[in-house]
């Protein structure tokens, strides 16, 4: 039954900018509206929180920011609107989304932590890797 | 019209005159020169301008761009090759004039640095007025010779020789090691005929077993005697032999003896077919598979260049690299065959050692933090940090940074021991210069047995001692040398023998030119050395083999990171530092001696083998080899080089310098370099020959300089500094080869 | 006998080989080239150019009965294989009748002691000197000949390694010499080496039949030793005696160096030589040279047919003819 309200038969075409903006906007809203509903149906329960979950999406939006085209942000839209369906359709599975929700988002976890604030790009790159 | 530049060019002696032609590895046989000349098509122009080379002809290089040294300029003659006049100096073969005019004549048995044997008959060139074609590699070049290599007689020949030589040469090519650098597969491609006419039984014979270093298989043998030339006039062993006579004939050494020369793996590179090669590389990569890095060997203190050839994250084997000032073309055993141990016991992740005395893996930050934890609770006079062997320029300043930033200044590189003279650098390095060796004719040779120490500058002298009949002396304990010597004596009261004149030796020393003195560094670690050393400079004084134009006393170093920690100023405040330490830093250093260490002192080990400072450690945080970290590494005779990365890091390891900056700013005393560049500018301020890369930077000051010490010579023997050849540092003892080689190659 | 070419692998100690092969893949190769070269043992065997024609008719039948002819052909092939393998499985050149590498055995090892005898020591001052002080190696070969005469008439190891003392030159430069000469044996040989001259001129006189009647006289192959250690048998150069063809020659090693002699028995007939050996096992002591009563030295039978006269002097000698 969320199939059916979530799943865009059109694809979105904003007329500018702001429209785009907003869409987004709702999308997001929307998302975060079913992380619950996410967790409980994949058990992540001891994996991940809701706020993580949620400054993950956050993040991801914001990797696209810079763009401007609305037609672009149309079709990111849809793709994340498609991304969103399948992970609610539960045609993803858990390790699928450990993989690429969970893991892997240190960055946050470090902008979060107070241990890492003074140090240097030096030393955070050192943590990484010997290549920098 | 070039060559008039070429012929006024008079450079340094003798540099790489047949650079990559002498390399097997070279496909430079394949990119013979064009030769259609412009002549030919243009007849009338060239009938027209005769008097002097047509400026159409192309202007011709000598091969590869080789420099051509003219001894003595009014010596110069000139002779034509296909046409094209060249000037060489008197004394140079047919062969060497056409490298110089720039054509390649293929050959097998002849190579720059042996003598001519002239029998593989691949030189062959036809010369004007000659009734048979000359093998141009014995032949000496005479005023207005005309050289002619291309035409129908000199092809023919080639193609005749070419089809000899495969008449009895098994059809080995996807099974041989040498395919795809083999010397005979390139010249039959550019020099041979398309079939042959051989349809007999081909001959076979039986493989001699050399050794556990190089593998033979005789049939493919094609008898061009480098390898006995090479044994018998570089390495001085005379081991190899021709054996038989016509097709029967059999390189081997008759009865079955391994060879123990520590330069026998140059026989591989020098076998043009593939009878002599790598045992360890058999079957493991073809050439073109593998990634050459031209990088620096860190095993002994010559640093000879060599290029590690890599298929991956993994180092496949070593080659030398041609550097005419220090190792020529040869490099030794123990770092040809070292590579193999940098896959074995390699500390990957950092590891702290828990209360039930085990190691246990923790993330950089936690070890980090522990180690700068524990440096804040100790008092700075207890810290001590002891650079390895194979500890590079950079991670030195690092290391002596950081302690001094704690306040503590006792910081040495861990061969030098308590060597406290880093004021003058004529003191600990080799002030003449390895090649210049070449000009010496007397040898005094203090407590070091070259050949086990730094085999390429054994090579050197046994080369000077070949050509000039010069003399050896020899004080030390009784060793194996592949050139005459006299054994002097074995402590230092021969020393003061021949200081005060009263040895036999003594009026050598003193009628000779150029005499050189040659210290082992294995004399920092005994109590009389200040006395032993003002006692080798009297005797420099009295030989006057200190001079402005020549400087014959030298030290010769063990390891690869002396030369650069003394430099950098690496010299401890206190005598036994060790003994009250209670934070000990090794970076990289094993042969420390750890009981010295007490108890309770807590240790960090950053190093890339689990060699024996693992043991004792209480911390161990992974580092880089030098196969995978770009590195300033000082050679004994002052020379800079640096190590280029081949192969990445393994496993969590970090470069040196990076731990110690990285370790620094978790203790709250941060380094001021963030980069390669700014800690090469660190050490511009402190030593900035070490930025000069591949520049040696002699010393300005000699050693007489130094105040007289009043110390008493003792009477102890001189012992000898590096008992095991192959097993001298972490890598080679890390090294399945190098055991091999220990247990069955060293003289029991 | 005839000239075989380079040594193969097969002809070595090694762990026996096994000789069978499969069907060869391309018998044609086999036929055409070597017919001339095969046809030189003397055997009786259909012409060659027959035998390739049978086989180029099996080869055009080929394509229609694969299966039949394919067994055919591997037959005549693996047949005529193993003739081609008998050819080269004769003994090839090998004089010394050693190997070019050292092979340890109970009499011939490294560690064993050898020095020349007291007697030979003063010889050796005596060789020595001929040659420059500073050029000691040119001795080499004379001072390895006495070395084989002492031992016996071949040079162990031991041997080879004292004469490199001597010359002062590494031990390897020795065994190059050694191995490049055939006449320095280095493995036994019996007290009367028997070699017998293979060259054109001996060979059509009948060397062969020299060589086969001392063989199984001796019941030894070539470069075997008899049981009782006296005799062996070898084939030798030219000896320049090619007007008394045939002619073997006896390396007498049976009274040490003071006692060597290397004579030659010319004329000899499968018969006579027979009865040489059998002197010589007696112990007695045969006027070398010819064995034909009827010739004196390199004379005919019957007398000198020429050079019966004082030869006519010199035209400007004859005075008288002037």
């Amino acid at each position: 039954m969320s199939f059916s309200l979530r799943s865009v038969k059109v694809p979105p075409n904003s007329a500018s900018l702001e429209e785009a903006r907003s869409r987004v906007f709702d999308f997001f809203r929307e998302a975060c509206r079913s992380i619950p509903s996410v967790i409980d149906m994949y058990n992540l329960d001891d994996v991940v929180t809701v706020s993580r979950l949620r400054s993950t999406i956050a993040s991801e939006i914001r990797k696209n920011s810079h763009i401007t085209d609305p037609k672009v942000i149309d079709m990111l839209l849809f793709k994340g609107t498609e991304e969103l369906n399948n992970v609610l359709e539960h045609a993803k599975q858990r390790h699928h989304l450990i993989g690429q929700y969970v893991v892997g988002r240190q960055g946050l976890i470090q902008d979060i932590g107070t241990k890492d604030q003074g140090i240097s790009n030096f030393l955070k790159n050192f943590y990484t890797s010997n290549y920098f | 019209m070039g060559l008039g530049l070429l012929a006024s060019k008079a450079l340094k002696p003798t540099a790489s005159r047949l650079l990559s032609s002498q390399n097997p590895r070279s496909l430079l046989f394949l990119s013979r020169t064009v030769t259609s000349t412009p002549e030919l098509q243009k007849p009338e122009q060239a009938a027209q301008a005769q008097p002097e080379p047509t400026p159409d002809l192309p202007p011709r290089t000598p091969l590869a761009g080789a420099r051509v040294h003219f001894p003595n300029p009014d010596d110069a003659i000139e002779v034509f090759v296909d046409g094209y006049p060249v000037k060489i100096p008197k004394g140079m073969t047919v062969l060497q004039a056409c490298e110089v005019a720039g054509v390649d004549i293929p050959r097998f048995c002849y190579h720059s640095r042996l003598s001519i044997a002239g029998n593989c008959r691949m030189c062959l060139v036809e010369v004007e007025k000659s009734p048979k074609p000359v093998a141009s590699c014995a032949m000496p070049a005479l005023p207005g010779m005309k050289i002619k290599t291309d035409t129908p007689i000199a092809k023919k020949a080639r193609e005749g020789v070419m089809e000899f030589l495969l008449m009895n040469h098994p059809l080995d090519c996807p099974i041989c090691d040498q395919g795809g650098e083999c010397d005979l597969q390139d010249q039959s491609m550019a020099f041979g005929s398309d079939r042959g006419r051989f349809t007999e039984m081909k001959r076979s014979v039986v493989d001699k077993n050399l050794g556990p270093l190089v593998k033979t298989v005789m049939t493919r043998c094609i008898q061009c005697t480098r390898c006995v030339r090479f044994a018998t006039e570089v390495a001085g062993v005379q081991d190899l032999g021709m054996l038989g006579r016509g097709s029967g004939e059999e390189i081997g050494t008759y009865v079955e003896k391994l060879m123990t020369s520590e330069l026998s793996g140059n026989v591989i590179d020098i076998c043009p077919v593939g009878a002599l090669t790598s045992k360890p590389f058999a079957f493991k990569a073809r050439n073109w598979e593998l990634k050459g890095t031209e990088t620096i060997d860190v095993t002994d203190a010559v640093g000879s260049n060599i290029r590690i050839d890599s298929r991956g994250p993994e180092v496949m084997r070593i080659i030398p690299r041609l550097n005419e000032d220090i190792n020529e073309e040869w490099i030794s055993d123990k770092t040809r065959f070292c590579y193999d141990g940098l896959k074995r016991q390699r500390l990957n992740d950092p590891m702290i050692r828990g209360a039930d005395g085990r190691f246990k893996p923790v993330s950089w930050r936690d070890a980090l933090a522990v180690v700068a934890e524990i440096a804040h609770q100790v008092k700075p006079e207890e810290i001590v940090g002891v650079a390895g062997q194979l500890s590079d320029a950079e991670s030195m300043m690092a290391l002596k940074d950081f302690l001094n930033k704690l306040g503590s200044n006792n910081v040495w590189c861990e061969k030098n021991g308590m060597f406290h003279d880093a004021d003058l650098r004529s003191g600990y390095l080799m002030n003449t210069s390895i090649s210049d060796l070449e000009k010496a004719d007397v040898f005094l040779l203090v407590g070091t047995q070259p050949r086990v120490e730094a085999a390429m500058v054994n090579a050197r002298i046994r080369k000077t001692v070949r050509a000039t009949h010069a003399k050896v002396g020899y004080i030390g304990p009784p060793a194996d040398f592949n050139y005459d010597h006299e054994h002097l004596g074995t402590g230092p009261q021969t020393l003061k023998e021949i200081a005060e004149g009263r040895h036999s030796f003594s009026s050598a020393l003193s009628n000779a030119k150029n005499p050189v003195i040659i210290v082992g560094a294995g004399l920092f670690n005994r109590k009389d050395k200040d006395a032993i050393f003002s006692a080798v400079e009297a005797i420099a004084k009295s030989a006057k083999a200190v001079r402005p134009d020549w400087n014959g006393l030298n030290v010769l170093l063990l390891s690869a990171g002396q030369a650069a920690a003394l430099d950098l100023g690496l010299v401890p405040e206190s005598e036994n530092c060790l003994e009250s330490a209670k934070f000990v830093y090794l970076m990289g250093a094993d042969d420390v001696n750890l009981e010295n260490i007490p108890k309770d002192a807590f240790v960090v080990y950053q190093g890339h083998h689990g060699d024996q400072g693992v043991y004792r450690a209480n911390v161990v945080l992974p580092a880089a080899a030098f196969s995978e970290k770009e590195g300033t590494y000082e050679n004994t005779e002052g020379c800079t080089q640096q190590t280029v990365p081949a192969v990445p890091t393994v496993g969590d390891a970090r470069d040196d310098w990076k731990i110690i900056r990285a370790l620094s700013e978790v203790a709250g005393v941060r380094l001021p370099y963030d980069t390669l560049t700014a800690i090469r500018s660190r050490i511009k301020t402190v030593a900035p020959n070490l930025l000069h890369v591949d520049e040696r930077e002699p010393a300005t000051f000699s050693t007489s300089l130094k105040p007289q010490s009043n110390q008493e010579l003792s009477s102890e023997p001189f012992g000898t500094a590096i008992e095991n050849f192959y097993m001298t540092d972490s890598i080679t003892r890390a090294s399945k080869i190098m055991a091999q080689c220990s247990a069955l190659l060293l003289k029991k | 006998m005839k000239r075989m070419g380079p040594r193969l692998l097969s002809e070595q100690p090694r762990p026996a080989q096994t000789p069978r092969r499969g069907p060869v893949s391309n018998p044609v190769r086999f036929f055409s080239y070597n017919s001339g070269r095969l046809g030189h043992r003397g055997r009786e065997e259909a012409p060659n150019s027959l035998r390739s024609l049978s086989l180029s008719f099996h080869f055009v039948v080929v394509s229609r009965n694969w299966d039949w002819v394919s067994k055919m052909l591997a037959r005549l092939a693996a047949s005529r294989f193993l003739e081609i393998r008998q050819v080269f499985r004769q003994p090839s050149r090998s004089f010394s009748t050693a190997l070019n590498y050292h092979l340890d055995s109970p009499d011939n090892k490294p560690d064993l002691p050898w020095e020349f005898s007291a007697a030979n020591k003063e010889k050796v001052k005596e060789i020595l000197s001929h040659y420059p002080s500073n050029y000691k190696q040119s001795a080499v070969i004379p001072l390895l000949d006495l070395a084989q005469q002492q031992h016996g008439g071949w040079l162990p190891v031991s041997a080879m390694n004292a004469v490199a003392k001597i010359i002062e030159v590494a031990p390897i430069r020795v065994y190059e010499v050694a191995t490049f000469y055939s006449m320095f044996n280095r493995s036994k040989v019996g007290k009367y080496h028997l070699l017998v001259c293979g060259t054109t001129p001996c060979m059509i006189r009948g060397s062969r039949e020299i060589e086969d009647a001392l063989l199984k006289h001796l019941g030894v192959k070539r470069n075997e030793v008899t049981k009782d250690g006296l005799f062996s048998v070898g084939e030798m150069e030219c000896m320049g005696c090619c007007v008394n063809a045939p002619m073997i020659t006896v390396a007498d090693y049976s009274n040490g160096s003071e006692g060597y002699t290397y004579n030659y028995y010319e004329d000899v007939t499968p018969k006579r030589v027979v009865e040489i050996v059998e002197l010589l096992r007696k112990g007695e002591k045969l006027p070398p040279g010819t064995q034909n009563p009827g010739r004196i030295k390199s004379g005919p039978e019957g007398g000198n047919t020429t050079l019966l006269s004082e030869p006519k002097p010199p035209p400007c000698r004859d005075l008288d003819a002037c």
